[in-house]
């Protein structure tokens, strides 16, 4: 089961990020917007030979680029019915890859259009950089957005959880279970702040007509309030979903969780859905423009990324992507930004390399027993037991593992085996040191806790049994 | 009303804020009683200081051009009758143009036709007009 989620989740990351990064950054290669890769030129040179050549190996070099890292991640989506460690080592160095290889395309080809541009002095006077308002639509863009004030009821019905006693102590008696009724006060929280971000963006001027520039501000900026109030509605629900099925059974089962996921999932379509709509209309209102506002400011852009000291906003509009943001680099807080997320990177690779080093030793480790006189040591990877002769009060061979609630507090449940430390119904501590598929199991009681071991070599665990029923008597 | 702003030029951006308004209400672009946006959101779209904004709605209020209503934000003020520190202002910059004209080559007559089509784009008008 463990498998075929991880195989699901890296082939669902993979396929959707490829794909929108491919649908998002495809066609910057023809003339839209007075730019070709993001630098404006003059529509009479798009077809100069040398811009043909350009963007013709941009073309091809993204198109293998894509088609190659689909495969690679696809492949790497399987690795997961060998081995698990290595295959999350490799999804995750794969995903750095991409990212990374796929901005330096980007901004190679970008810095290589402004050189063209530099070299053929396609530089327009008329265009010259200048900030552009358009008074009318700054003065009603307030009206624009739905109103933030839709996430307070999430909210306020996620802090009920914890305003109500008998609730409240529900959720703190079980160990963990305190996350459910903090997602539902956390997500309207993020959403709304997430609400306040996209909605308060600048208004950008696209046009000399205003009409045009209200009918794409007021599309990106209601379309994403409605749509970030659809994702909090539903992340919020599929919350209040676990939340009151965990007050009610006091245990969650697999259904809960696809239900979870699925309800969760309807708020990511939501948000895919707003950017498809934003990027469709927003090419069909710039199509018909019949006077559109050329601001010529590629000097910012012209290292592939923007850099303007006289522009206090540290997030901007990325000009490949309108949907999406970018950094002013120029801006002393993008520094800032760029080490804090940079240390934030190498840590998160670091503890998914460190992951994949744990599910690495679990999955080619193998459960060995050791009597040296009368302590015996049972150890699986970097779990280990040891007791004397003397601490063991029951030794039983079972069939299969009894059937209890078995909790993991500090161990490893995968497809193949049981390992580590747990808790069982009466909330006692347990070690397991158990192949799922393997019988007979040997149950161990002593003073502090109860042992389940077996091994996955034919008749080893009937001989363990024997050893240890020795040293018992 | 576009207005635009040049980050590289010597006149600072509340006047040239300022300046663009009042032709703005001049050509008629901006009508008579039309709300202007409001201080914090002119800044963030222009991405300068809110002082900046505020500094130039301050002088445009100052001048009777605006008006600033604390519940309604700013409006275009109807036009008004120029008073005499006006008139006496206007013959001020009207001799350094004057004079610059002069020292460039710029003959009465070429001056008064330039001034007179450029006076001529001007059709401040109200709200309900437009």
């Amino acid at each position: 089961m463990i498998t075929a989620i991880m195989i699901c989740m890296f082939a669902a990351i993979t396929l959707s990020m490829v794909g929108l990064c491919g649908f998002v950054y495809s066609g910057r290669d023809k003339f839209h917007e007075g730019m070709i890769l993001g630098i404006h030129i003059p529509e009479d040179q798009k077809d100069h030979s040398d811009v043909l050549i350009l963007t013709g190996k941009y073309r091809r070099t993204l198109r293998r680029f894509q088609w190659i890292n689909l495969a690679v991640g696809m492949i790497i989506s399987f690795l997961p019915i060998f081995t698990m460690g290595i295959s999350t080592l490799l999804w995750v160095l794969w995903a750095l890859e991409y990212c990374c290889i796929f901005s330096l395309i980007r901004i190679l080809a970008q810095r290589k259009m402004y050189a063209l541009k530099v070299r053929h002095q396609w530089f327009m006077p008329q265009t010259h950089a200048t900030i552009a308002i358009d008074t009318r639509v700054s003065a009603m863009s307030a009206h624009f957005p739905i109103s933030w004030k839709w996430h307070l009821i999430p909210f306020a019905v996620g802090l009920l959880f914890w305003c109500i006693p008998a609730a409240r102590r529900s959720f703190l008696s079980v160990s963990g279970a305190w996350s459910f009724p903090a997602i539902a006060v956390f997500i309207p929280l993020f959403f709304l702040v997430l609400h306040q971000c996209l909605t308060s963006r600048k208004n950008t001027v696209y046009s000399k007509d205003s009409q045009v520039n209200e009918k794409i501000n007021r599309l990106e900026k209601r379309t994403w309030s409605i749509v970030i109030i659809a994702a909090d509605y539903a992340s919020f629900s599929a919350s209040l979903y676990i939340s009151l099925r965990f007050f009610a059974a006091r245990s969650l089962h697999l259904w809960d969780y696809i239900i979870y996921a699925a309800v969760d999932f309807l708020g990511a379509a939501a948000i895919i859905a707003g950017v498809l709509i934003i990027v469709q209309q927003r090419r069909i209102f710039l199509d018909a423009d019949q006077a559109p506002l050329i601001s010529d400011d590629d000097e910012y852009w012209k290292n592939g990324w923007y850099s303007n000291p006289d522009d206090r906003h540290l997030w901007v509009q990325d000009r490949l992507c309108s949907t999406n943001y970018t950094l002013n680099m120029a801006h002393p807080g993008a520094k800032w930004f760029l080490s804090i997320t940079g240390i934030f990177v190498v840590a998160a690779v670091a503890v998914c390399v460190g992951v994949a080093g744990i599910l690495h030793q679990l999955d080619t480790a193998s459960v060995s027993m050791a009597i040296d006189q009368d302590t015996v040591t049972i150890s699986y990877a970097f779990y280990d037991c040891s007791f004397g002769a003397e601490d063991i009060l029951g030794l039983r061979q079972l069939d299969a593992l009894p059937d209890d609630d078995f909790r993991r507090t500090n161990g490893g449940d995968t497809d193949r085996l049981l390992v580590g430390f747990f808790r069982n119904g009466q909330d006692e501590d347990v070690m397991m040191f158990m192949y799922k598929k393997e019988s007979p199991v040997i149950e161990i009681d002593l003073t502090d806790q109860t042992v389940f071991l077996n091994s996955d070599v034919e008749g080893q665990t009937q001989s363990w049994y024997h050893q240890l029923s020795q040293l018992a008597q | 009303m576009l207005i635009t702003l040049d980050t590289k030029s010597v006149i600072p951006i509340y006047a040239q804020l300022r300046n663009q308004i009042v032709a703005g209400i001049g050509r008629g672009e901006l009508k008579a009683g039309e709300h202007l946006p409001t201080v914090r959101q002119l800044a963030a779209d222009a991405g300068v200081n809110t002082m900046t904004v505020n500094k130039a709605y301050q002088l445009l209020k100052t001048e009777g051009f605006i008006e600033i209503d604390r519940r309604k934000g700013a409006t275009v003020c109807p036009v008004g009758c120029g008073n005499s520190d006006y008139r006496e202002k206007l013959e001020k910059e009207l001799e350094l143009l004057s004079a610059e004209a002069c020292l460039k080559g710029v003959g009465c007559e070429e001056f008064l036709q330039l001034c007179k089509n450029i006076f001529g784009q001007m059709h401040p008008t109200c709200i309900e007009e437009g």
